[in-house]
This record gives C-alpha cells, sequence and structure tokens, in this order.
C-alpha cells in the first residue's frame, strides 16, 4: 500500500485563525488514515484475481463455443452447398455429364477398378442417358414362326468371353429373375464383368425385337425388347464398346439361331 | 511487448479507487465492490493499459471507479454513510474500549462533516486526504484546474473547521 505523503508538495496550508487550518488538516490526514487502515484490501484483491480468473475462463469458454458454432455452420453450408451443386449441375440436369461421356472413345477399361464393378441391377438411374445412343432392330427369337415366350436366358454367356472370367447363375435380387454373371481380371490387373437378365422394361421406350444401348462411365448396357412385358438386359463393365457391342451380337446371335430356343 | 505490473498497480492506486468509488456511494461494501471491479477489468486488460503511462493510467482507473459507482447510485443502491456499522471502519487495535468509543465518535463526526459538504467539497477533501492524490494529481483526474482545487480545497477546510470546531479546539 502507499503510505508515503503527498502533501508537502501541496502549499496549501494557511496559517490563518490561531492554525485552524494546519489542525483541520492533520485531523483530515488521521481520519483518512484510520478509515483507510480498516478497508480489507488484501481480501478485495484476492476477490478482484479470483474472479477475472474465472472471467477469462469463460471467455475462453465462449470463445471456443462460437468456434464450434462456426464450424458447424460451415459444414451446413458445405453440405448444402454440395447438394445445390450436385442437383444444379452448370451444364442442365445431372444425367449430361454420362451423354459426354458417351460421346468420347472407351480408353481407361483397362483401369476399371475391381471396387467399381457394380451389383447386380444395381446400375444407377442417374447414370442412364436421357436416350439410347444406338438403336437397332434384330427381330425377336421365334420357334416355327411365333414369338418365344418361353424364352429364358439361363446360362446365356457369349462364347467368347474371356476364359478367365468365372461364370455363374444368380438370382437377381430387385425383381428376383435368373441372372447369367461372368467376372474376372486380365493379366493387367482390370476387372471384367458381364450379367444378362431378363427385367419387366427398359429405361425408354423401344419397339418389339429392338436393341438399345447406351455407355456409362465403366461400360456398356443393351436392352433388347422380347415382347411386351420383357427386355434382355446385358451389361458388360470393364470392356471397350467395340468389344461389347461384338460379345452383345455375338450372344443375340446365339439366341436367335439356336441355342436360347426351348 | 510491456507487461503490466498487477501487484505495483493495486498498491499505488487501490486507495485512489477506493475513496474515488465511496466518494459516489458513500458506502464502504459497495465501494468494496466497484474496487475489486475496477481490478477485475485491470487484470482483463492486462495488454491495453500496460501501455499506458502512470497518469494515463491514473486517470483511466479514477474514470472507471467513478463510473461504475455513478451506475451503482443510479440503480438506487446508495445509503448514506450514517446507516454503515461503525466496527468496519475502526481498526481494532484501540487500547482500551474507551479510546475506541472516542476514536470511533471522532471518525463518526469527520466523516459525517465531510458528507455534509457540498460535491465540489468533498471531492478534493476526499481525494486529497483519502486517496492521497496531489492537487496536479486531482486535476489530472478530474479535469479541474490546479487552481480551482486548491481554492476548493482551502474552502472546504475552512467549511470543516467550522463543523469540527470541537474537535479543532481540542488538538
Amino acid at each position: 500500500m502507499k503510505t508515503e505523503s503527498k502533501f508537502e508538495s501541496d502549499d496549501i496550508i494557511e496559517l490563518s485563525e490561531n492554525g485552524k487550518l494546519e489542525r483541520i488538516d492533520n485531523l483530515l490526514h488521521s481520519a483518512s488514515d484510520e478509515a483507510t487502515a480498516g478497508i480489507g484490501f488484501d481480501a478485495i484483491k484476492r476477490r478482484a484475481v479470483e474472479n477475472a480468473a474465472l472471467e477469462k475462463q469463460r471467455k475462453h469458454r465462449r470463445l471456443l463455443s462460437y468456434i464450434a458454432a462456426a464450424a458447424c455452420m460451415l459444414l451446413c453450408f458445405g453440405v448444402a452447398g454440395t447438394s445445390f451443386i450436385r442437383s444444379h449441375k452448370p451444364w442442365g440436369e445431372g444425367d449430361m455429364s454420362l451423354n459426354r461421356h458417351t460421346s468420347e472413345p472407351e480408353t481407361d477399361s483397362n483401369t476399371h477398378s475391381p471396387s467399381a464393378i457394380p451389383e447386380i441391377g444395381s446400375i444407377d438411374s442417374n447414370e442412364i442417358p436421357k436416350q439410347y445412343t444406338k438403336l437397332l432392330s434384330i427381330g425377336v427369337p421365334t420357334k416355327g414362326g411365333s414369338s418365344q415366350n418361353e424364352f429364358k436366358p439361363d446360362e446365356l454367356f457369349p462364347d467368347e468371353l474371356p476364359s478367365y472370367m468365372e461364370r455363374r447363375i444368380d438370382i437377381n435380387g430387385t425383381d428376383g429373375n435368373v441372372c447369367s454373371i461372368a467376372e474376372g481380371k486380365d493379366d493387367t490387373g482390370s476387372s471384367k464383368y458381364f450379367d444378362c437378365s431378363l427385367v419387366e422394361s427398359a429405361p425408354y421406350d423401344l419397339n418389339k425385337g429392338e436393341v438399345g444401348s447406351f455407355e456409362t462411365d465403366d461400360g456398356c448396357v443393351f436392352y433388347w425388347k422380347l415382347d411386351d412385358k420383357r427386355c434382355m438386359r446385358v451389361r458388360f463393365f470393364g470392356f471397350d464398346n467395340e468389344e461389347a457391342s461384338k460379345l452383345f451380337a455375338e450372344l443375340t446371335n446365339d439366341i436367335m439361331n439356336k441355342r436360347s430356343i426351348q | 511487448m510491456a507487461k503490466l505490473n498487477f501487484d505495483k498497480i493495486y498498491n499505488d492506486y487501490s486507495r485512489l479507487v477506493y475513496w474515488a468509488a465511496y466518494r459516489v456511494v458513500a458506502q464502504c461494501e459497495t465501494a468494496e465492490d466497484v474496487t475489486q471491479t475496477v481490478f477485475e477489468r485491470v487484470l482483463l486488460n492486462e495488454s491495453k493499459l500496460a501501455r499506458l503511462n502512470e497518469p494515463q493510467l491514473k486517470s483511466w482507473l479514477y474514470r472507471v471507479a467513478t463510473n461504475l459507482a455513478l451506475d451503482i447510485t443510479r440503480k438506487g443502491m446508495r445509503e448514506r454513510l450514517d446507516a454503515e456499522p461503525l466496527s468496519e471502519e475502526i481498526p481494532d487495535e484501540s487500547p482500551t474500549p474507551e479510546a475506541e468509543a472516542m476514536e470511533r465518535n471522532r471518525t463518526e463526526r469527520i466523516r459525517a462533516a465531510i458528507d455534509s459538504l457540498d460535491e465540489a467539497y468533498r471531492q478534493v477533501i476526499l481525494l486529497h486526504y483519502y486517496s492521497e492524490l496531489t492537487v496536479r494529481e486531482i486535476s489530472e483526474c478530474t479535469g479541474i484546474s490546479e487552481g480551482t482545487i486548491k481554492s476548493r480545497l482551502v474552502r472546504a477546510r475552512m467549511l470543516l473547521a467550522d463543523k469540527l470546531k470541537d474537535e479543532v479546539d481540542l488538538r
């Protein structure tokens, strides 16, 4: 506590009325010292230090909560922004991106990732272009001049499928139809996948006996309209377009000519 | 960056802050609360206050103490000094109960006399004698000229001498 007196410097005490003012000056000094001595300055200081420390902690917590809230807001904006961008692509609707891919030659089939092989029937509708990129009328399988309603795609594999592709018959999880599947990896480690199954409808209109096809990021998909209720869907992944078309033609010829007519 | 020496500031100016607050609130407990709050603010604004020189710091402390006390007073918390229990004001080292009672009475009368002065005189008496500020320092804190402060001090002392005639004559 400051104890030294500063009163000497103030030349304001006038000796008057028999030193009355001097006496009142002394009286005030002693009264102020007594009054000040009774003040608990140490306790006040301790409380001030404690409260300031608490306030600093509160400020720190408030700052952290503001940062957390700001991070949450940024995350929300990010999620909302990403959703918006996905649903409003600058070149139009989302599936247009696939159309751009379809116009480009397949050059990355050898780098096809094994993990990219889709499950049967799992092709995302977003990946389907607005229309087939190729249409071809090949007719329908017949027996004795009439349409083959009993046509079933059991064990329908193109003969030219690479030998390293393991073949099996499976049940399509989405509609319970029988599905012929072949998959494997070539010498370079690129995955190849093929499947063939009957589905109720094609994504876009087809006339009976007509084949519509389009390309996706990973391969080619063919729809062959067999009758009013059925289409044959054939998918190739990891194959280039030409190779897939050749294998599909082989398969359809095989069906049309002999093997699948039951 | 300069670092604030809180202990030194507290030792040098706690008395100034307390009596500056007391001048407004006229209540010991409230003046203590104001003093505590002022020094909390000192601790929370260390980096800013470290840039101030001594007169600026002193002026800042006086202003904050006065403003806080005025806020409290405006909120209707002001109580007059004569409502204070006297025991808070008097140290325990009084030698005998009789002497202690005399001291209490004397201190009480002096404080009552100060409180009865007009605000202008009361201010200079409290700042000069209780906060131990020189005339120049009072001028720096309050913005009142040194000449005015000196004349107010003389006038205040004369008024007090008149009010405390018995005390003055006894000494």
